[in-house]
């Protein structure tokens, strides 16, 4: 006997269009959207240490 | 002060707005982290408006039945999307294409045909927008290219800013998605995440928007109503237009970064230069048309659009349109400066370049990070957008002696004095030598025999004064009133999505 016939159901996949799964996915992406304050201060600081680094060669 | 001072002060002003560009991106670029919390994504609600897609198609058959498949899967309720293809009298199987799709999509593929066509894309959108309008279903409508290919979760998250009534129009992040992409290709790649995952977020944040992306562009029915229902003529750049009627009538225009839609360019500098001329006299041509605009907060109409006319937008828009000004003024002050005080000079040139240096290290790396799919493929092209003598005249400037002595000091060489004199003058010149020889890239793209020396030459020379030769040229064409004829990119579907 096939396990795949036996398999309890699962959870019946999200439709990603309900309005629940769309305010999930904008919630989602606020949160996601907060990364490129991050990338802001990686950008500074990656500026300041090559800054620092050439004066040192120099 | 006497005359010789007075000529220094003059020739550092000059250098100083060399240097306007430079602080203007460091500024774009420091307002993305601001990104983070002031973005439209707090007023977003779920939305799923009637949308009517709008695809203006002139021999686009080699494209088109790819970009109508993914339209027809995109993840939006079926009963809510349809799509009109208008074909501007195209004469490859442009027709027989989006019938057959229209077959296997009954009611949702419309082929709208015009019978004369060849007058550019604003009358083909034009003729179609006066269909959809004409018909109540209608509430939104989204103008797109006929080769670009939206991501399934695209439109819901371009519409769910339609959610706030005081948005007109929202836009997408166009990625270039070629699947074997060239040279030229992968620095467009580079240079769209600058200009719109980078400068559209910046633009977000400060209320202003420059421009709808063409192939991209989510309007709902109050706004296309309220700025006439039809697509400016007049211009080349329409898309643009249409984004400053938006928001001088009152209304939002957003850029949403997670829409990804992905596009075909240009993979030779010959086809770049053509669509860019076209965009650059747009642009020109935008300028001089809202020239009332510009620097005028707060905006003397009642209703709205007073962003547009802030002081931080102008310097925006002003430091890309004036960029080949602003390069030759820097020139002719370092220039003017080391025939009249060489040391002024000295000290200006490594002023200029150290603020240079700062912009390039912290603009490149926020690039890279802002998007990596594109990161992946086009670091190098990221990290030489300035081309390799500009990464030469910086390196002249931060260690003073390393291309005069030390690097000649390595083979056993010396540098003469007037060797040094003139090695001097080309360092302070080489933005505007760079601008100059980018025609160069061009014309070898344009010579079977030479074809091979031209993407060299243009990591050599760099992407960046070439876009500045581009803008130069389209100034010098529109001040001659050359033809403003539609000159269409030529797609071939080598997008992967």
């Amino acid at each position: 006997m096939s396990t795949r016939d036996d398999a309890a159901p699962g959870p019946a996949p999200r439709d990603p269009l309900a309005p629940d799964a769309l305010e999930a996915e904008i919630r989602d992406d606020a949160r996601a959207e907060r990364r490129v304050a991050w990338i802001g201060l990686v950008g500074v600081l990656v500026t300041a240490g090559v800054l620092v680094l050439l004066s040192v060669l120099r | 002060m006497s005359a010789h001072d007075a000529l220094v002060v003059a020739l550092v002003v000059l250098v100083l707005l060399g240097a306007v560009p430079v602080l203007a991106g460091i500024l774009q670029y420091a307002l993305i982290p601001v990104h983070a919390w002031r973005n439209h994504l707090r007023d977003a609600a779920p939305h799923l408006p009637r949308v009517v897609v709008v695809v203006p198609a002139w021999n686009e058959g080699a494209v088109l039945a790819a970009s109508l498949e993914r339209l027809m899967s995109l993840q939006y309720p079926p009963d809510r999307l349809r799509v009109l293809v208008v074909d501007d009298a195209s004469t490859d199987d442009t027709p027989d294409v989006v019938l057959a799709k229209a077959a296997q999509h009954p009611g949702r593929i419309v082929h709208l045909r015009r019978a004369q066509g060849g007058q550019g894309k604003a009358h083909t959108l034009n003729h179609g927008i006066e269909h959809a309008l004409a018909d109540r279903w209608m509430q939104a409508l989204l103008i797109m290219d006929a080769d670009v290919i939206y991501r399934p979760d695209s439109l819901r998250k371009m519409t769910r800013h339609l959610a706030d009534e005081r948005v007109g129009a929202v836009t997408a992040f166009i990625r270039e998605g070629s699947g074997r992409p060239g040279s030229v290709a992968r620095f467009i790649g580079y240079e769209y995440v600058t200009a719109q995952a980078a400068a559209r977020r910046a633009q977000n944040v400060l209320g202003a928007m420059a421009c709808l992306a063409g192939g991209a562009q989510l309007h709902s029915r109050a706004n296309l109503e309220a700025i006439g229902g039809r697509i400016d003529t007049t211009t080349l750049a329409e898309d643009t237009y249409t984004t400053f009627l938006t928001q001088l009538d009152g209304r939002h225009v957003v850029f949403e970064p997670a829409a990804v839609v992905l596009a075909e360019e240009p993979d030779s500098v010959r086809a770049l230069w053509k669509q860019r001329v076209r965009w650059a006299r747009g642009n020109v041509q935008i300028t001089s048309m809202f020239d009332h605009v510009w620097f005028r907060r707060p905006w003397p109409l009642r209703r709205g659009g007073e962003r547009l006319g802030s002081w931080t937008f102008g310097l925006v828009w002003f430091s890309v349109y004036l960029l080949p000004v602003s390069i030759v003024a820097a020139t002719v002050g370092l220039v003017g400066l080391h025939l009249v005080a060489q040391t002024t000079a000295l000290v200006a040139f490594r002023s200029l370049w150290w603020l240079a240096v700062a912009a390039y290290v912290f603009i490149t790396t926020v690039t890279l990070l802002l998007d990596r799919e594109t990161a992946r493929r086009s670091w190098f092209q990221g990290l030489t957008f300035p081309g390799l003598l500009a990464l030469v005249v910086m390196s002249a400037a931060w260690v003073p002696g390393l291309w005069e002595e030390t690097v000649p000091g390595v083979f056993g060489l010396r540098m003469t004095d007037d060797g040094r004199d003139w090695w001097q003058l080309a360092l302070y010149a080489w933005p505007l030598l760079a601008m100059l020889l980018a025609p160069l890239v061009r014309a070898c793209d344009g010579v079977r025999g030479l074809r091979l020396l031209s993407v060299p030459l243009l990591y050599v020379i760099g992407f960046g004064p070439v876009l500045c030769a581009i803008t130069l040229d389209a100034y010098v064409k529109q001040w001659r009133g050359a033809s403003a004829a539609w000159d269409k990119t030529e797609k071939t579907g080598r997008v992967v999505g």
